[in-house]
């Protein structure tokens, strides 16, 4: 009898140790401790509600998920970084929000299910992370989709669009994409190539954020912002960055009166 | 102490072990075929989406049994439908031959159960060929992801012959075939003008959210157009509710049209894709099947392609 309680007392053991075994991730996941322990490579987080990551629940195209992160109510934001844990290469990018908000949206390559996490490095170090699980198909990071990768790459690299939107309320939102394979590296025979480095800067050259891109962001990547106040129409904003290649690129974006609308979100139409 | 271990060994033992049977339980997809009209049949799948609770099954196929022989449009999305199928129609045809398959587009759910008619000659537009040629693997590897053991031995086959198109008289029906595109690059319909039912492929979601996963919203209201001017009855449609009338066609093209506006005012309001996603669907589309989700799923295979069209350069 005594031996029969001690097992039962081992096996509820064992079934507690494995729920707090991923190091307190809400999400659960079996890589958290590796990817905080190598890739962020601190010893601790506080795992917070107040950094909102967006993903969809599930996708069919591993190759562009969108994803947005905002964190609201953490002062002093020095870093964002996003990171999915079941990627062969996790860090997606490395976000220096500066003068702009701590928000970025923009779209990603997963490998296969895995969550989608924001970690936010604040003034004093405490790392604050949030996150949600995504499903999708395999293969986003090692595939190269003949029917979805663009050739447009091999005319127009570096090729920036943009466009802002003045919100009369809060913060214009400038959004961007660059023509560009993102290529991983993990593609038999296709070397690593993609953005390195995008900094936005007032027209008169002050930097006003600072984002570092790793192979995971998709191709052709999109990029939105969201910068407080300042910027009216007639004025506008620099953006300059650079690839692995050594490429650079340089474009100034112009505001045209283009007014932020987000009515859409609560109107029912007909 | 032993005494004390042998005894809880021994009651392990004796524990209750489920039977072979639970383990091994047969999956079959009870397909229930429904006569549409004289000759005309359909086999209804189910409003939701690939799981493996459904096998698959969310999808209409449909055979034409004539006094010549039995034409079968699309085989479901598994060996192990593909082979219940076969079955059902060799039953109600009263084992007349398979005279073709026609397979109405690239999509897995429609065309993975060709294993079971590996004797009839199984026919496509060329470009529907093409395509399952080149993602026919994917799909497939998908397939098995989502759907789970339903999919045992499942591979993919394409169809070997491209499907003639045209008028053309079959055993006492007369059969119009018509190679068209939108939902995807190619989507063959089948009317059987004897029968007046229209297999419209996934050219006509009926009650369920469509899918675009492969489309152009343009060419796939001009393929509805022409299906209008057909002389049908009954539709079929690819996904959803077999009705007679139009009204399932005209639901598809209020559904793209809506789509088409509401991506477009988003995108020029400054949304971003993810805001998108969670943009409120009006009444009658919010009580389809799959409403959310499949609205979300075309956000994200449509508006990365009206920001691209948009955008200005700005740096030439």
């Amino acid at each position: 009898m005594i031996v029969l309680a001690r097992l039962l007392g081992i096996t509820l053991g064992c079934s507690l140790m494995v729920q707090t075994a991923h190091g307190g991730d809400p999400l659960n996941s079996v890589m958290w401790e590796f990817v905080r322990d190598n890739v962020l490579q601190v010893d601790s987080v506080v795992f917070d509600e107040r950094v909102k990551v967006y993903a969809p629940e599930s996708v069919e195209d591993g190759m562009n998920v969108p994803v947005s992160v905002r964190v609201e109510g953490i002062e002093d934001i020095a870093e964002i970084v996003v990171l999915a844990d079941h990627n062969p290469i996790q860090r997606a990018l490395n976000f220096f929000p500066g003068r702009a908000e701590p928000f970025i949206a923009f779209r990603m390559k997963v490998q296969e299910a895995t969550p989608i996490r924001a970690a936010v490095r604040a003034g004093d170090n405490t790392w604050y992370v949030g996150g949600v699980w995504l499903d999708a198909p395999g293969g986003g990071c090692t595939t190269a989709s003949a029917t979805q990768a663009s050739r447009q790459w091999e005319t127009d690299l570096n090729q920036l669009a943009a466009r802002v939107w003045i919100n009369a309320d809060g913060d214009n939102r400038l959004r961007l994409r660059i023509i560009h394979p993102m290529d991983t590296g993990l593609v038999s025979s296709i070397p690593a190539f993609h953005l390195e480095e995008l900094f936005l800067k007032s027209l008169q050259g002050e930097e006003l954020a600072r984002l570092e891109v790793f192979e995971p962001v998709s191709e052709n990547p999109v990029f939105t912002f969201s910068i407080p106040g300042a910027a009216t129409e007639g004025s506008g904003y620099l953006l300059t960055g650079s690839d692995n290649d050594g490429n650079e690129l340089t474009a100034q974006v112009n505001i045209d009166g283009d007014k932020l609308d987000l009515s859409p979100r609560v109107a029912a139409y007909d | 102490m032993m005494k004390q271990l042998f005894r809880i060994v021994l009651v392990l033992l004796l524990l209750p072990v489920p039977a072979k049977s639970t383990f091994a339980a047969k999956l079959t997809y009870n397909l229930e075929p429904v006569e549409v009209s004289e000759g005309c049949y359909a086999v209804v799948g189910g409003l939701e989406y690939f799981s493996k609770s459904n096998g698959g099954n969310i999808v209409n196929t449909g055979f034409i049994i004539t006094d010549e022989g039995v034409v079968v449009v699309d085989t479901g999305p598994s060996k192990r439908y593909g082979t219940e199928f076969r079955q059902l129609i060799d039953h109600i045809s009263g084992g007349r031959p398979v005279l073709k398959v026609i397979i109405t587009h690239l999509h897995p759910d429609h065309y993975l159960g060709n294993q079971a008619f590996s004797d009839a000659p199984i026919l496509a537009g060329r470009k529907t060929i093409a395509g399952i040629n080149q993602q026919g693997e994917d799909f497939t590897l998908n397939m098995y992801r989502l759907v789970g053991d339903w999919m045992r031995g499942t591979e993919s086959i394409a169809p070997a012959g491209i499907v003639e198109q045209g008028v053309m008289e079959v055993g006492g029906h007369r059969i119009h075939i018509m190679n068209l595109s939108g939902h995807t690059v190619e989507d063959t319909i089948v009317l059987d003008e004897t029968c007046g039912v229209l297999y419209g492929g996934d050219l006509v979601f009926n009650r369920r959210t469509l899918a675009t996963s492969h489309a152009n919203i343009d060419e796939w209201k001009r393929s509805l157009g022409a299906l209008l001017r057909l002389p049908f009855k009954t539709i079929v449609p690819g996904h959803g509710v077999v009705e007679t009338g139009s009204s399932a066609i005209k639901e598809t093209v209020d559904y793209l049209n809506w789509l088409d506006q509401i991506l477009s005012r988003a995108y020029h309001s400054g949304l971003d894709i993810t805001e998108v996603m969670e943009l409120p669907i009006p009444g009658r589309f919010g009580e389809y099947a799959l409403a959310k989700e499949e609205f979300r799923r075309s956000v994200s295979n449509l508006f990365p392609g009206i920001e691209a069209e948009n955008l200005p350069v700005v740096n030439d």
